[in-house]
């Protein structure tokens, strides 16, 4: 079989001074199972623990739990608030023996993942239900963006009110006058996941067409970003349940396993502009803890807030050397049945929306979709191993977490 | 009702701190008295040594264009009547990075530029960049032209 261009990317040195003695032990006897999604709507006069709420109901009856079965709850959610995971135990009528919150952004499904397998494997619970979701109603998002941090409050938000745009206009621009990338090559990223999109019904675009040109005749919104490059804020959520292998083939459902996973926060600091992260810190052990390697991936989800962060999660994560994912991407096919690297395969945040903390969540939702033959007209042939990528949280001027997790379909 | 928009006023207590502390034609930013370390954005604590002994000093207000941004979309009304609007991001010599308002002669990434912290139409402190080719009376008015711009004729 012919090797893949990106096949040849060497996984790398490690980037951080850091010495790791302890390797972390493996996530063996854990199942992923019942990825589930409540659609996407642009607003909703609903509250967020509509959206919680219903996805757990979505996960319990795809794969046939009871409610009673459910030990553990992980949450994230921006627009919960004052309510939380706890006040939702009530709410759903829930008697858990463990809760967590991860207000972690776009890194948040991976690491409530983790947290829950680890509690899993050790015995403290059996089944955890990890759910991101939000609402969204008319000018919600303005109220998230002004008020989203102290340093936000203080030292972004007043100079052009912008969002997040602002941030990461400023990071598209450094990107481009470090690495020579052009629109066009951001437009390949948007392009390619629209086309998944438009084979994914739950997709807010789903009925939308792009083509690089009418991507390039975007409006301009901030700098170099322009309306294409930026996702639709929305209402949904997206979940799953952790488990262990014994108990999903008891329920006789499909599963996947976690082969590693890492978290990496804040990394490399005294960075002028953010030109990598922590999936920089970690890429090595996460693929030694797999016994594999970029190319060993069938697809690869990444955290879409933006195409230049895919960028940076595409060299991050060693499909390609610093710098050459505008190359990588001219070169690599994205979509789901395209034979190179299938990317954001249900059509990303880009494509799809993003119902806030439910983003954080979409990518691995999906990913467990392609590892359990469930997602339908955008299925990856095959599909058996693949990679999830986070990134979250713009406190000031760049992103502060990472995460990644390598999965495998169960029982293979 | 134009009249009474503003940039957004609200802050933290040390974004308040940060109005108060600042001074005429130049600029003035958290100092840590144990370590020395300049902060931005201000802190409670120092991100050097942990240490609560910040003051606000009168810093060094030299640094280099990082990135620059033109914003075409606002989600406040006072900046959405004076779009374009030009931002960017400044690596100062004496350490932290600020984002900034920004003159349009330095957008290029590399420019040398003076900040200033100076107050705009909402009271609050802001921080600005302007050429260092400018001699400081020149800067200081040109930093506060841009920030006190009139809203663009609406069609």
């Amino acid at each position: 079989m012919c090797q893949p261009v990106w096949a040849q990317a060497q996984t790398g040195h490690r980037e951080s001074a850091r010495p790791v003695n302890r390797k972390p032990q493996s996530y063996r006897g854990v199942a992923l199972i019942a990825p589930y999604t409540v659609p996407y709507s642009r607003v909703s006069e609903r509250g967020a623990a509509w959206f919680i709420g219903r996805t757990l109901a979505g996960m319990l009856a795809q794969c046939g739990l009871e409610k009673s079965a459910v030990d553990g709850l992980a949450v994230s959610s921006f627009t919960l608030p004052p309510d939380s995971v706890i006040t939702l135990t009530e709410h759903f009528g829930l008697q858990p023996r463990w809760l967590e919150q991860v207000p972690l952004g776009g890194a948040s499904g991976v690491v409530a993942m983790q947290r829950a397998a680890r509690a899993v494997q050790a015995g403290d619970v059996e089944v955890v239900a990890c759910i991101g979701g939000d609402t969204a109603g008319t000018g919600g998002f303005t109220d998230l963006v002004s008020n989203f941090s102290n340093f936000t409050v203080d030292a972004a938000y007043p100079y052009g009110a912008a969002g997040p745009n602002a941030a990461f206009s400023l990071i598209t621009r450094y990107y481009m006058d470090n690495y020579g990338a052009t629109r066009e090559d951001f437009g390949q990223i948007a392009v390619a996941q629209r086309y998944n999109a438009n084979h994914n019904a739950d997709a807010l675009f789903y009925k939308k067409k792009l083509d690089m040109e009418s991507y390039l005749a975007g409006p301009p919104i901030a700098g170099d970003v322009h309306l294409f490059d930026c996702v639709m804020p929305c209402a949904g959520a997206d979940g799953f349940i952790v488990t262990t292998v014994e108990r999903a083939q008891q329920l006789q459902v499909p599963w996947v396993e976690i082969l590693s996973c890492a978290e990496q926060h804040n990394a490399f600091p005294d960075d002028p502009v953010q030109f990598r992260g922590g999936w920089n810190y970690f890429r090595e052990d996460l693929y030694d803890a797999a016994g594999l390697g970029p190319a060993d991936m069938h697809f690869l989800q990444t955290y879409d807030d933006y195409p230049v962060i895919c960028m940076l999660q595409m060299e991050g994560l060693g499909f390609c050397v610093q710098g050459e994912a505008p190359a990588f991407v001219r070169e690599t096919p994205l979509t789901f049945d395209g034979r190179g690297l299938p990317h954001n395969t249900s059509g990303g945040q880009l494509s799809v929306g993003q119902a806030g903390s439910a983003g954080g969540y979409l990518g691995l939702v999906e990913g467990l979709r392609q590892l359990t033959d469930c997602a339908g007209q955008h299925q990856v042939a095959s599909a058996r191993v693949g990679l999830v990528s986070g990134y979250g949280m713009v406190n000031y001027d760049r992103g502060l977490c990472a995460s990644a997790a390598i999965l495998r379909r169960g029982g293979l | 009702m134009t009249g009474q928009l503003t940039p957004p006023a609200a802050r933290t207590h040390l974004g308040l701190e940060m109005t108060a502390a600042a001074t005429a034609n130049s600029l003035q930013l958290q100092c840590c008295e144990h370590c020395a370390t300049v902060q931005y954005p201000p802190r409670e604590v120092c991100r050097n040594c942990l240490s609560d002994q910040l003051s606000w000093r009168t810093v060094e207000p030299a640094g280099t264009v990082l990135a620059s941004s033109t914003l075409h979309h606002a989600l406040e009304p006072w900046f959405s009547e004076r779009t374009p609007w030009l931002m960017g991001s400044v690596k100062l010599d004496c350490g932290p990075v600020v984002l900034v308002h920004l003159a349009s002669d330095v957008a290029n990434a590399g420019s040398p530029v003076r900040v200033f912290s100076i107050k705009d139409v909402s009271g609050q402190a802001v921080l600005v960049g302007t050429s260092q080719s400018l001699a400081l009376d020149q800067a200081a008015v040109l930093a506060h032209q841009l920030i006190s711009s009139e809203p663009k004729e609406m069609t």
